[in-house]
């Protein structure tokens, strides 16, 4: 099974790779737009859009028992007037062809992205082999230096109420929500592009007509629509329904009113919550598969329960012209804590539910007599997150940080620990030893990577510390070249799972002779920590290294902003322009620069070249140490779903538990 | 004494302005503040925030002003438009948040206020008339295995045998049917089910604590001259139990009262948590942990608020009860 899991990893990883210098290409090649959008779409684009096409065009349309019902009784229009016309409703094309009914259950302590991600429309979506698939958009254009984008859309598609949906509503997003920050996000980066001088300019929406519109960018912008897929995710919004609520439109004295009418303090939380969380609010229009309720006791994401009901508007169907999703309802019960989610799975209330490595006894035992299987997703950490420590390179003590900056200083913590040891200890031999890298097969994988510095050596580790001058002290540990004690502080956050791998790592730095102290503490207040940079190290990070590429989302692994562990106030330094925080030197000064060019680099072999030069920075220096490979991400699903798949990627990339596509799961009798 | 309790409601103000400043004071004593919780909580989900995104969600809650500043804001809204705040995390007023689940709050905490000294009271009362029984042992060793038994403890235990036996775990007061349909006369019944457990552990805890004192008072009672001058003129053993000794007897668990007003408002936060009973303890919780500063403040200022007033209802009841109190208070 584990076998498996990591091939088809490899795979997706590597087109995943592909895609993005595909994609960047792709803009060079084509012409302005033409009017067969499907046919001459970028590469990405058309592909996914012939397999969305089967070989006999869908025409006779079919529905849920319960709209059928309301459609007879005259409360709905048919089917066919729902959906978008035949040649533009998206065809999924289904494993297996699925009936209708039942409710997938779930369970949670706090609605937010998690209510959102499974049933998420974005305009474009990653496919499980990593390449951007028209979704919302059925596909779009680029001119020859990247500037201008045209997204096609679907004749006929219809919000959530039944209201036309339009290129009005991409425009009116962008021009009157994110343009203004209606909801609270500074202008996503997908919008600006920089130029060869490095002046930075937004991007222009313009309505060609109602299924068309243009994005257009001063400078060039290959990357566009994979970032968009990553920022701005679904980039519409109902105009008719925003309209009613905005200041902008209604002024502000009504803006408050309405906000205070809806329960909201202010016009600015009602102004996130509606324009950006909106599918926690009842009573918005969307998109999605399934929409909240709108029945009182059903309605309140805050509450004890809250269901998710068909949008009859949705429209997708599968390759028999059964109108999606099959299921009626998603439904959530808040739970209180999180262990109360193994209860509910044994108990068998739950359709999908998370699960974690140290159950896993329990869950395989009670699989059979409870009705669910266990699916493993492989995830695009680079290492174990309770396994991955990050030192500090801006330590708050001069000393300290000079330490830590050296590679040998790391490369002795690294050689100090018994991989095949450590992890048959921590993991019951699930997991195997390894450096914190890119996982097997993925952009920027290398072997030699993967296990640079994970020989057990501890005399070679004991040399590597008297090579920094180390001298051991009448207590056994090494103590600072001036004589000064050296311990080593490491932090960690309550039920990040260091506390077991603390344990055993000890014993190995122990044995070289660094003393290690090690505390817990509540995740936001290490955070606060971490803000403030009163930290040395940190075991299993608050931001662990992981990413399906560092051209797509470079956060945990280039500072560039105060949020990884490693590279504390560089991060800061570099999302102040300078102004603030510590300025980085040699490689690190380095690895910001590269992102710098990387931002402003059209040419996609040169982005790949540039990408490829921050991995090898990252390879040369392993400022994140690992110390065993991530394990996959665990849930229990109902055996009678049928279409959940057993292998996805699980990453925010793909919105989690999003690409499982689960307006295409049904329930087996 | 309506001077006595005038005077009393008018201490109450002072009391309570300095409560309310202690409680702000405290609750901003740890570093960082809503938004960089919030900020953990979604970036672990994914999402990414900008420095500007971050200062303009301080700006939005107000977080950008120092805490002495916010704590006068907020007690200026509540004296003159009786406006507690909102709470962060669930983007509403305070006071909606609270009311939605008061009710169901109290209802649970009045059950197991009135199953504890159900139970208690008799068993107290028979241990002390039958000092030394084996039926006083048996008692007083279930009584103190409940005070030490950790209250999350017995509930998983309870839960553990509920799932053993029945296939369901108890989790919560209302079962999924019953959260879609609403809480109606038919199925009131498997409500009252699921009340057991949360009765029987939060219940027993405090069970323990009233037999002692009872036990002791009667002992005491018992022994006393009235008592035993009652006896000599042939009053019934049944009325000098339950006229007299009782009587007395219950002057401690009276005074104990002014304790479980607040706790009625929003107690068992553990057990509650383990057991995922909707009521205010775990709100409270949340709140303190995720730094929700308006939500944590108004619950911990109602319950000081509670204190105060069950203080004041646990004196005048004691008035009422025990005629020596309420004589000297006329006297002087």
């Amino acid at each position: 099974m584990k076998k498996n899991v990591s091939k088809k990893l490899a795979a997706v990883l590597l087109s995943a790779a592909m895609c993005v210098t595909a994609l960047a290409g792709c803009g060079g090649s084509e012409t302005a737009a033409s009017s067969t959008p499907a046919a001459s779409s970028s590469e990405a684009g058309s592909q996914a859009a012939s397999s969305e096409t089967p070989a006999e065009p869908v025409s006779a349309f079919s529905e849920a028992p319960m709209l059928a019902e309301q459609v007879s009784a005259g409360s709905l229009p048919t089917v066919e007037e729902r959906i978008p016309s035949a040649d533009d409703v998206m065809v999924e094309d289904v494993a297996s062809v699925g009936q209708y009914g039942g409710s997938i259950k779930m369970a949670l302590t706090k609605a937010g992205w998690n209510t959102g991600k499974p049933i998420e429309q974005g305009l474009f979506r990653f496919n499980s082999a990593g390449e951007v698939e028209p979704n919302v958009a059925k596909g779009y254009d680029v001119n020859e230096d990247a500037t201008v984008y045209t997204i096609h859309l679907r004749e006929g598609m219809k919000w959530s109420d039944g209201e036309p949906f339009t290129a009005e509503d991409c425009v009116f997003f962008y021009d009157h929500m994110c343009v203004p920050e209606t909801f609270g996000k500074s202008l996503w980066d997908c919008f600006k592009a920089t130029d060869a001088d490095g002046n930075e300019s937004i991007a222009t929406f313009t309505k060609v007509d109602d299924t068309t519109f243009t994005v257009s960018f001063e400078a060039s912008k290959p990357n566009f629509i994979n970032e968009l897929c990553i920022n701005a995710k679904w980039c519409y919004a109902p105009k008719h329904y925003m309209e009613t609520i905005l200041p902008e439109f209604i002024g502000d004295d009504a803006a408050q009113k309405k906000a205070e009418e809806m329960g909201f303090a202010d016009v600015a939380t009602m102004g996130k919550e509606t324009g950006y969380y909106f599918w926690n609010v009842s009573g918005i229009p969307t998109l999605n598969p399934y929409v909240l309720s709108t029945e009182a006791g059903k309605n309140d994401t805050n509450g004890d329960y809250f269901e998710y009901v068909r949008n009859p508007y949705y429209w997708k169907v599968d390759q028999n012209g059964q109108q999606l999703p099959y299921t009626d309802k998603i439904e959530y019960t808040k739970i209180s804590d999180v262990s109360q989610i193994m209860i509910k799975t044994l108990a068998g209330e739950l359709t999908i539910a998370d699960a974690g490595w140290n159950d896993i006894e329990t869950l395989t035992e009670n699989a059979e007599s409870v009705g669910y299987r266990i699916v493993q997703w492989p995830n695009s950490s680079w290492a174990d997150a309770a396994s991955q420590l990050e030192l500090n390179q801006t330590a708050p003590d001069e000393d300290y940080r000079a330490l830590f900056q050296t590679k040998e200083f790391r490369q002795a913590l690294s050689i100090a620990v018994d991989r095949d040891e450590y992890s048959k200890l921590i993991s019951d031999g699930w997991q195997s030893g390894r450096q914190a890298a890119p996982a097997e097969g993925a952009l920027g994988y290398s072997e030699s990577w993967a296990t640079k510095w994970t020989e057990y050596d501890p005399a070679a580790a004991e040399a590597l510390l008297e090579g920094l001058g180390m001298v051991k002290g009448k207590d056994g540990y090494y103590d600072l070249a001036d004589g000064k004690d050296f311990v080593l502080n490491i932090l960690s956050y309550s039920d990040s799972g260091a506390d077991a791998t603390y344990q055993v790592l000890n014993k190995y730095w122990d044995a070289i002779g660094i003393k290690t102290t090690y505390k817990t503490m509540d995740k936001d207040t290490l955070n606060n920590n971490i803000i403030s940079n009163e930290y040395d190290a940190v075991l299993s990070p608050v931001a662990p290294a992981e990413t399906v590429s560092l051209g797509l989302r470079p956060d945990t692994l280039v500072p560039v902003r105060n949020y990884a562990e490693w590279y504390g106030e560089i991060g800061t330094w570099y999302a102040s322009g300078g102004t603030e925080g510590v300025a980085p030197t040699g490689d690190l000064l380095e690895l910001c620069n590269l992102y710098d060019q990387l931002k402003a680099e059209a040419d996609s072999a040169k982005r790949a070249e540039i990408v490829d030069k921050m991995y090898k920075l990252h390879e040369e220096n392993i400022w994140v140490i690992g110390y065993m490979e991530s394990a996959a991400t665990l849930f229990t699903v109902d055996s009678k779903l049928q279409n959940f798949p057993d292998v996805e990627m699980f990453s925010d990339e793909y919105r989690g538990l999003g690409i499982a596509h689960i307006d295409c799961c049904w329930f087996a009798e | 004494m309506w001077k006595y309790i005038g005077k009393r409601i008018l201490m109450f103000i002072p009391t309570i302005i300095i409560i309310s400043f202690v409680i702000f004071f405290i609750m901003q004593l740890p570093e960082g503040d809503y938004v960089s919780s919030y900020i953990a909580r979604m970036q672990a989900e994914g999402e990414v925030f900008t420095e500007e995104d971050i200062a303009s969600l301080r700006a939005q809650y107000g977080l950008d002003k120092n805490w002495v500043a916010r704590y006068f804001d907020w007690v200026i809204k509540i004296v003159t438009k009786g406006d507690f705040g909102y709470s962060f995390a669930y983007g509403r007023p305070v006071w909606s948040v609270i009311m939605e689940r008061l009710w169901l709050t109290i209802a649970v905490s009045l059950t197991i206020m009135v199953f504890t000294y159900l139970v208690s009271i008799p068993i107290g009362i028979y241990s002390a008339l039958h000092q030394y029984s084996v039926g006083d042992y048996v008692f007083t060793a279930i009584g103190f295995l409940g005070m030490a038994t950790p209250n999350f403890l017995l509930a998983i235990i309870l839960m553990y045998f509920s799932f053993k036996w029945t296939g369901d775990p108890l989790l919560g007061l209302f079962s999924t049917e019953m959260l879609q349909e609403g809480l109606h006369w038919y199925n009131f019944g498997e409500f009252l089910q699921r009340m057991v457990i949360p009765t029987i552990v939060i219940g027993t805890a405090g069970t323990c604590g009233v037999i002692r004192t009872v036990r002791a008072q009667m002992l005491d009672e018992q022994a006393k001259q009235y008592a035993l001058t009652a006896r000599a003129k042939g009053v019934s053993e049944r009325t000098i139990v339950y006229k007299y000794c009782l009587r007395a007897a219950l002057n401690p668990v009276a005074s104990g009262l002014a304790g479980s007003l607040s706790s009625i408002f929003s107690g068992s936060t553990i057990s509650a948590i383990v057991m995922n009973l909707s009521i205010q303890g775990p709100v409270l919780y949340e709140a303190l942990k995720t730094q929700d500063t308006y939500l944590a403040g108004t619950i911990l200022m109602t319950q000081a608020v509670l204190v105060v007033i069950g203080t004041l209802l646990s004196d005048i009841l004691l008035a009422w009860l025990d005629p020596r109190i309420r004589f000297e208070k006329k006297r002087s």
